[in-house]
């Protein structure tokens, strides 16, 4: 679990707010470049890894998780050092204020988002806007300027706490948990025993709904392609309905958008092999990047796979390490089975 | 000023919520033990206030303030999944409550779970949080799993990296008081390092349970009885952009806050006006306090024992009571430099 704790910690350890996922620097170690045949990068930023089987004709499977997190722009910059922002993906206001970021300027920057104490406040308004909120840089506006400029990025401050029982708290676990999950099944896996070419793309865009694989799923036109994301954790004000739970392993989502025969099959597969894994109904959407991927190309066979996570989009997102290493060994039954899935 | 930043930061990483003070009390007799004068006094009194005193006969008694403890929490229930129900110690802004990461007395981490944005109501994202909606998860999977970590009635505090940013500011938990500890502590060993000849009966006093209201700093004070009561604080500001600029109380980097008035107390325009003239004398930098709101131990030093003339000097401190007040380092110096005029004065108060 240590490697894997620290294949996580190096993965979050950088910022990659959509559409500059990759603005910060390659997310990927030595080792798991080492373990790959083939690293693209598409026009949209698409990270696309590619790791062939050693059987001929053999068939693609493409895996999907997302690299981008939620996080700022700078909208402007303010007398003595304040930045005015605007969200990038779904934020709750209510978690921010006295959070720390990272300004992604010229250089990075420490901030810390402002918070007006009770007695002090004007306004009406019990919970802050995006537009009440600044980050606080510390610094004149004349240098501030010299650093940051709009259309800059800022993230919550990469900030990774270990937890009893293998659990971890950290930024961006929404989705690198999966990403993780990928990377550990790429470095891991023998070559020799894939039936599938394996194509896993770590997209981009999906915290604003732009659907950023889609083009990628077009172009490659995989014979089946996994998602997979997070989905809300059973915890404290959450209820059983709406949630999976830590700790019991990745869970099969069953939607009315993905392939009822992959699922079906997987779910089969995931018993014979004696995989921990839960079953969640989506009836509808699955509010992931099947909905992009499913319709891509002549149409593509899909199935969601999700991790349990608590406290999503907060920057003290909670996810237990057991459930990404079963969810990369559920990726390695899927690429090694013989049967037609 | 090195000096004073190192210890700043020592003393603000230190777990010390109110009523758990005893690892800051220890570690600051540490400090200053090596720098006691031959005929001081340095004792904890029976509730966990710290005192050194370096007495001079026939002079003023001069009590120089800070309190040692920290807001935090404490562990009221545990949930039969594990995570931990917990109350405030001390006044919360509940807002800057959710998603931080806490420590606990025994060193585990845990952090304050918040419910995920797409599953509040329209109601729950328009409503601020309430503390009772909050919970703090530790990684324990069950009730009993927790209990074997943590027991009701543990501390915990926030546990957030202690940061020098922008153009000399530090944001950090416990600011609050503890960079009033940190200039105490300093003081302390310039005047053993200086051979300083205060011209007054003084005590330093490291209080206890300020946060809470029913401050341990009133017991001190009567033990003391003190003519005169220097208050080293942490001044709850909002200097930030878009505030109307009467309500951004003082700003940071310009000097100590002095206060007229807040809401607990009244100062004395003797000593307050003493302070003052010194400042301008030496060209130290201070600012008044615009806006009068806060309170601080000075109300419990005045009204003790037969009373006292007090005075507060502040520290101008954004995000107060959260994981991240900021102050500026510039203004800790000239609250430093401001105590340090008055215990070499040359016409001492009578």
């Amino acid at each position: 679990m240590t490697q894997l704790k620290e294949r996580l910690r190096a993965l979050c350890s950088i910022s990659t707010v959509s559409g500059f996922e990759l603005a910060q620097g390659c997310v990927l170690t030595d080792e798991e470049k080492a373990s790959l045949d083939e690293i693209k990068v598409d026009k949209m930023g698409n990270l696309i890894l590619v790791k062939k089987s050693k059987k001929q004709g053999a068939k693609k499977l493409m895996l999907d998780a997302h690299l981008d997190i939620i996080g700022f722009m700078v909208t402007e910059i303010c007398e003595k050092g304040f930045l005015r922002v605007v969200n990038i993906g779904g934020l709750d206001t209510r978690v921010l204020p006295a959070t720390h970021v990272t300004i992604n300027g010229k250089e990075k920057l420490f901030g810390v988002i402002t918070s007006t104490p009770p007695h002090l406040r004007t306004g009406e308004s019990k919970v802050p806007k995006i537009e009440d909120l600044f980050i606080d840089t510390g610094m004149s506006k004349e240098k501030l300027e010299e650093i940051v400029s709009i259309g800059d990025t800022a993230s919550f401050s990469p900030i990774f706490t270990p937890l009893l029982n293998n659990y971890v708290s950290g930024v961006g676990l929404d989705d690198k948990s999966c990403a993780c999950a990928i990377l550990d099944f790429l470095c891991s896996v023998d070559s020799e025993k894939l039936e599938y070419d394996v194509y896993a793309i770590l997209s981009v865009q999906e915290e604003v709904g732009r659907g950023g694989p889609a083009r990628v799923a077009f172009e490659l036109d995989p014979d089946i392609a996994i998602i997979t994301d997070v989905n809300f954790a059973k915890q404290e004000g959450v209820s059983s309905e709406e949630s999976i739970q830590c700790g019991k392993g990745p869970s099969v989502d069953i939607s009315s958008l993905c392939d009822r025969r992959l699922t079906k099959n997987i779910i089969k597969l995931f018993k014979e092999n004696s995989l921990e894994h839960q079953i969640i109904c989506e009836a509808g959407r699955t509010g992931t990047n099947n909905e992009c991927i499913s319709i891509s190309a002549q149409g593509i066979r899909t199935a969601v796979l999700s991790l349990p996570l608590k406290s999503m989009h907060t920057p003290s997102e909670v996810v237990r390490l057991e459930d990404i290493k079963a969810l990369s060994r559920a990726f390695e039954l899927i690429a090694t089975a013989k049967e037609e899935l | 000023m090195r000096e004073l930043l190192k210890l700043n930061k020592e003393l603000c990483l230190l777990f010390g919520p109110s009523g758990y003070e005893d690892r800051v009390s220890q570690r600051i007799k540490e400090l200053i033990a090596p720098y006691r004068l031959e005929n001081s006094e340095l004792f904890s009194d029976k509730v966990g206030n710290l005192f050194y005193h370096i007495p001079r006969e026939n002079a003023p008694r001069l009590m120089i303030n800070a309190h040692m403890d920290e807001v935090g929490f404490m562990v009221t229930s545990i949930n039969e999944d594990g995570s931990l129900k917990f109350g405030g110690v001390g006044g919360f802004d509940n807002i800057i409550l959710p998603s931080k990461r806490v420590v606990c007395e025994n060193g585990l981490n845990g952090v304050i779970l918040s419910k995920p944005v797409h599953l509040l109501s329209k109601n729950e994202r328009s409503s601020p949080v309430e503390m009772d909606s909050l919970c703090i998860d530790i990684g324990a999977e069950s009730k009993k799993e927790a209990e074997e970590h943590v027991s009701i009635g543990d501390y915990f505090t926030f546990d957030l990296p202690y940061v020098e940013f922008g153009e000399g500011l530090i944001c950090s938990k416990a600011l609050d008081d503890r960079l009033g500890c940190a200039v105490m502590v300093r003081l302390i060993m310039e005047i053993k390092e200086k051979h300083l000849d205060v011209p007054y009966d003084l005590y330093f006093a490291f209080t206890c349970r300020e946060e809470l209201g029913y401050s341990a700093c009133f017991g001190a004070s009567e033990r003391i009885k003190p003519d005169y009561g220097i208050i080293i604080e942490s001044k709850a500001v909002s200097d930030i952009y878009g505030v109307d600029e009467e309500r951004q109380v003082a700003s940071l980097g310009e000097g100590g806050v002095i206060s007229y008035a807040d809401r607990g107390t009244i100062y004395s325009r003797e000593l307050i006006e003493h302070i003052m003239a010194l400042c301008d004398k030496k060209e130290i930098k201070y600012q008044v306090n615009k806006f009068v709101s806060g309170g601080n131990d000075s109300a419990n030093i005045q009204k003790s024992a037969g009373g006292a003339k007090v005075s507060v000097i502040s520290s101008a401190s954004r995000y107060i009571h959260s994981s991240s007040n900021v102050i500026h380092k510039n203004d800790m110096k000239s609250i430093y430099q401001a105590v340090y005029a008055v215990l070499t004065d040359e016409n001492p108060l009578k």
